[in-house]
């Protein structure tokens, strides 16, 4: 059914069935005291309360993100509660018509770039949770648009993208090493000496990396301008700072959780946190280094390795590297049973966590110890699938002389 | 300070003064009397300001009023229901008569108000809480807070009825060091039942001074009234929360440790390996070509 519909009608009908969701969302929530509404949701729309009451949004306890996102939901206060969840699905949507372009793009026949948006329009993960409510969307979006926009040379509108991306989550920012080092002399068509010294560091400056470099900063340092001359000091520690010092002890998926309750409150806690941060960085920058030529490729390890490498992760952030799966599926070479396997694994994985989570939350149960085994199972497997997946990755750069490579999926 | 402020703030002293020197018998109650009364009247003044008067209540005669206690779910997320049985004898037409639960929860758990307002639509109780609530911190780094449960009564053959469900959570803990317990406990101590009648009837005697308490007459309510402390004090629940234990350390900063590092020592293996097969995959291809 799939080749039949044009890619347009998917798209329409991957927002219909989060329609129903959101309609059935309302439903749950006026009859039953289990809300389908996620929490947050919640929290943003107080925060757009306070802002239409003239007062800042973060006096809404719990409030993380950019004011922005509080400025962009005020028709919840104005018109309906559901505006945001509309707007977060058909965000959902536009990832997804992105990814079916970025696929087109690079060569991959029809057929096979709607399979594998559907795998994201139609996959209930994704459903769920943006017509739950959930902001990600937002910021998925703009992280495939800046891919988009990338592979069409449009340096500008991919730059611009990309800072709004990192205002609205720091995650991102991990990208832009190799969003840096793409813009090279294959991206820009136009061949520079290597030769001497000086010629070196020349030939790191082009009109593109200019352009991306200024246009991406600029756009940042005026939004978080703006946003630190409307609510001050507080937006900084709530927005930023609170993400980049977290030390949250409550336990969650990080292999690090148990290791940093435990040494909490202790003169070990500093150098915990920074040993904690070492991997991160280092993989980070060699994967930067290593992979960046196949630019959604690389995103997708290095989002991967931040989430799996943190010290807090929650289910939402498999979100961020999940909505770049699609974009990579084509390269992989990879048979229909170790897929299923490593999917299993994966969620096997989580299953083997969750129980004496459960114990801990809901019984009582002095389960720490297992809560840990199962944190550190969980991040073998992660560490297992990344494995796989890079061998099972056939790298193709995406530029050569200034134009964009089409994959060729029949010579691998 | 506005006059009309002062005459309250005097009212509110005179009636600390006089709860003061009657009752001196209990220190112990007295000194629970005072500090609620004050941070009550520091929480009118913050929130509702300026007062003209203060609505007074009728005492009716106190029989035995029974307050019942239990402690629902299991885990770090607990449903405290408290029942409160008054006899019909109390609170009968012509005289109309609400309760307020004042609850001193202590630092180690927290209620969220977010979740209460939910409940509301279904039937729960609406809540002021005296400051403001951090769900987020653990337990040593917290203070006790107070909170006003508003609920309606509810009419029963054999008198009245009061059950009301807090919903609260506990928070989590420091670490148990070497040797010590492998779980902390949170003692939730007893609420102040308080009541507040109006009306004509022969059932009332005089108000005892020392029982008196200001406070709001309903959650959404701008206006103060006079509430009476009804005796009946229940037990205080004991909640059991699970600790990390030092005694792990151990094994768990090594094998983190160990798991990282591994980790982290494969995938870069894996990724420059990779990358130096591509690499030479694309030397031969340009040299075919």
């Amino acid at each position: 059914m799939i080749q039949t519909l044009n890619v347009e009608c998917l798209c329409l009908l991957a927002l219909a069935l989060r329609l129903i969701l959101i309609a059935y969302g309302e439903w749950q929530d006026h009859t039953m005291l289990v809300k389908y509404t996620d929490v947050d949701y919640y929290v943003f729309t107080d925060a757009a309360q306070y802002i239409t009451n003239g007062q800042s949004p973060y006096n809404r306890a719990t409030y993380r993100y950019t004011p922005l996102l509080a400025w962009m939901l005020m028709p919840n206060v104005y018109l309906s509660p559901v505006f945001g969840k509309l707007l977060f699905v058909l965000s959902d949507v536009i990832a997804g018509y992105f990814m079916h372009q970025i696929l087109l793009l690079r060569g991959v026949d029809g057929k096979t770039s709607k399979v594998c948006s559907s795998v994201w329009l139609f996959n209930p993960i994704a459903m769920t949770v943006s017509s739950r409510g959930n902001a990600e969307s937002i910021t998925i979006m703009l992280v495939l648009g800046t891919l988009y926009f990338i592979m069409k040379k449009c340096t500008k509108t991919a730059a611009f993208l990309y800072a709004t991306a990192v205002h609205f989550r720091i995650y991102p920012a991990t990208y832009c090493l190799s969003l840096f080092l793409l813009l090279d002399e294959d991206y820009t068509g136009i061949k520079q000496p290597t030769k001497r010294t000086l010629n070196f560091i020349r030939s790191f400056i082009n009109p593109s990396r200019v352009q991306l470099v200024f246009v991406s900063t600029m756009t940042f340092i005026s939004l978080t301008v703006l946003c630190y001359i409307m609510y001050g000091q507080e937006f900084v520690e709530e927005t930023y700072l609170y993400h980049l010092t977290r030390r949250d002890i409550r336990h969650n998926f990080s292999v690090y959780f148990y290791m940093l309750y435990l040494t909490s409150e202790s003169r070990w806690s500093f150098v915990v946190g920074v040993v904690t941060f070492l991997p991160q960085v280092v993989l980070l920058v060699a994967v930067s280094c290593w992979l960046y030529r196949d630019l959604p490729f690389c995103c997708f390890v290095q989002t991967f390795l931040f989430v799996t490498f943190n010290k807090v992760c929650t289910s939402q952030y498999f979100l961020w590297y999940l909505s770049l799966l699609p974009v990579i599926l084509p390269t992989l070479k990879l048979k229909v049973q170790d897929a299923i396997t490593m999917a299993t694994l994966w969620f096997l994985g989580q299953a083997l966590w969750l129980l004496p989570a459960y114990y801990l939350e809901f019984q009582g149960q002095n389960t720490f110890l297992y809560i840990w085994a199962a944190g550190i199972l969980f991040f073998a497997i992660n560490v297992w699938i990344l494995i796989k997946l890079l061998y099972a990755h056939v790298h193709k750069p995406m530029f050569s002389k200034g134009k964009l490579v089409k994959w060729n999926l029949k010579d691998k | 300070m506005p006059p009309t402020l002062a005459c309250f703030s005097l009212l509110c002293a005179a009636i600390l003064l006089v709860g003061g020197c009657t009752g001196m018998a209990n220190t112990g109650a007295t000194d629970h009397a005072a500090e609620l009364t004050t941070s009550l009247i520091e929480f009118i003044v913050k929130t509702k300001g300026r007062q003209e008067r203060i609505i007074q209540t009728v005492c009716p005669r106190l029989s035995d009023v029974l307050v019942n206690r239990t402690a629902q779910n299991q885990g770090f997320h607990r449903d405290v229901l408290t029942e409160v049985s008054l006899p019909v004898a109390m609170a009968t037409p012509p005289m109309l008569c609400r309760l307020l639960l004042v609850e001193t929860v202590p630092a180690g758990m927290y209620v969220d108000l977010h979740q209460v307002a939910f409940r509301t639509d279904f039937g729960g109780p609406k809540i002021l809480a005296l400051r403001d609530i951090d769900v987020e911190q653990t337990a040593h780094q917290s203070t006790q807070h107070r909170l006003l449960l508003y609920s309606p009564l509810q009419q029963s053959p054999q008198g009245f009825t009061w059950r009301v469900v807090l919903p609260v959570h506990l928070r989590y803990h420091r670490w148990a060091g070497q040797g010590e317990d492998t779980s902390a406990t949170v003692r939730l101590k007893g609420p102040d039942v308080l009541i507040h009648c109006e009306g004509d009837s022969q059932a009332a005697t005089r108000c005892e001074e020392s029982r008196l308490f200001p406070a709001p007459c309903a959650a959404d309510s701008q206006e103060v009234c006079l509430w009476q402390l009804i005796s009946g004090k229940a037990e205080p629940l004991l909640f059991q929360v699970p600790l990390g234990q030092q005694s792990h350390a151990g094994l768990v900063i090594t094998g983190t440790i160990a798991a990282a590092v591994v980790g982290s020592v494969l995938i870069l293996a894996t990724a420059r390996r990779t990358r130096r097969e591509a690499h030479r995959k694309k030397d031969s291809k340009n040299k075919k070509e």
